[in-house]
């Protein structure tokens, strides 16, 4: 799995960090977009009862193909959501992308035991942003 | 396993101990009262979104405002104060009581009148509690203390807005 873009996005869908690989620097333009459009996708899949998906499941996910990435998405309990972007490769990645996803919901989960983070600001702290760059790598 | 249970009874006692320590610093500091609720409930709300956070990492998605009322009376319950909610009552209009016929945290306090007037705001960071995992889940809901007979309480949760 070559993950190229993280996103952790709010409740009220605002970006709280956005991490792509040193390799894909370029595209970050493109890869907001996917992601900002993958919103809606997120938002259908939580209201439309589409049968053959388990509800109760807090992975959601590939979203949508594109002809370069694949697109991966998570929502929390608390409705932050959290997608991952990978390149396009035929093999299948479900179950690697599901842990990686589990891992990112624990690492959000321990973020906001740091006294100093408000809930739905920015993300700013040297080792979370670390921590992602470091899945990127 | 009998460890493990003792060290989460430890964590109960120090978690106990913090919490009185917390009101006796809060009532001593201030004098008006409304000021002293509102510092109190805001301490809660914060502990109850990062606790809905921690304890929502397996949990499957919640359907309804019922799931989360479970939620808080099973895992949040036991996970702070080792037992499960006692009773649970609705009113069908988007009111519910949670009563705990024990509270842990009361639970030195007889049956008298003697504090009954301090009793609401010692409560008021568990509702500030119960009020923050419900604003984590999106649904604005005012929590309110009902103390008669001590220890027995009522958390009474008002749902406003339901989505």
């Amino acid at each position: 799995m070559n993950p190229v873009c993280i996103a952790i996005i709010s409740n009220e869908n605002s970006p709280l960090l956005m991490q792509t690989s040193t390799a894909y620097k370029s595209s970050e333009l493109d890869l907001m977009f996917l992601a900002h459009s993958s919103l809606d996708v997120i938002e259908e899949k939580l209201t439309v009862r589409s049968t053959g998906v388990d509800q109760r499941e807090l992975y959601l996910g590939q979203l949508y193909p594109t002809e370069q990435y694949k697109i991966y998405g998570y929502v929390t309990n608390s409705k932050i959501k959290i997608l991952v972007m990978t390149e396009n490769t035929s093999q299948n990645i479900d179950q690697e992308v599901k842990t990686l996803f589990k891992q990112l919901h624990r690492s959000y989960a321990q973020l906001m035991y740091n006294p100093f983070y408000q809930p739905g600001d920015k993300i700013h702290f040297p080792s979370f942003v670390k921590y992602i760059e470091d899945i990127l790598k | 396993m009998a460890k493990a249970i003792q060290e989460r009874e430890i964590g109960l006692d120090l978690f106990a101990f913090l919490h009185g320590e917390v009101y006796s610093f809060v009532t001593r500091t201030g004098t008006d009262p409304e000021q002293q609720s509102t510092k109190l409930r805001a301490m809660g709300i914060r502990a109850g979104q990062v606790l809905q956070e921690r304890l929502n990492l397996e949990a499957p998605r919640t359907q309804d405002e019922v799931d989360i009322v479970r939620f808080v009376c099973r895992d949040v319950w036991t996970h702070l104060y080792l037992k499960q909610i006692d009773k649970l009552r609705t009113d069908n209009k988007g009111a519910y009581y949670l009563i705990d016929n024990e509270f842990c945290l009361i639970k030195q306090v007889s049956d008298s009148m003697q504090y009954l007037r301090d009793l609401p705001l010692f409560l008021e960071f568990t509702c500030g509690l119960i009020q923050g995992i419900f604003v984590q889940f999106g649904i604005s809901a005012i929590v309110t203390p009902e103390v008669t007979h001590p220890p027995m309480c009522i958390f009474k949760v008002q749902i406003h807005n339901v989505k």
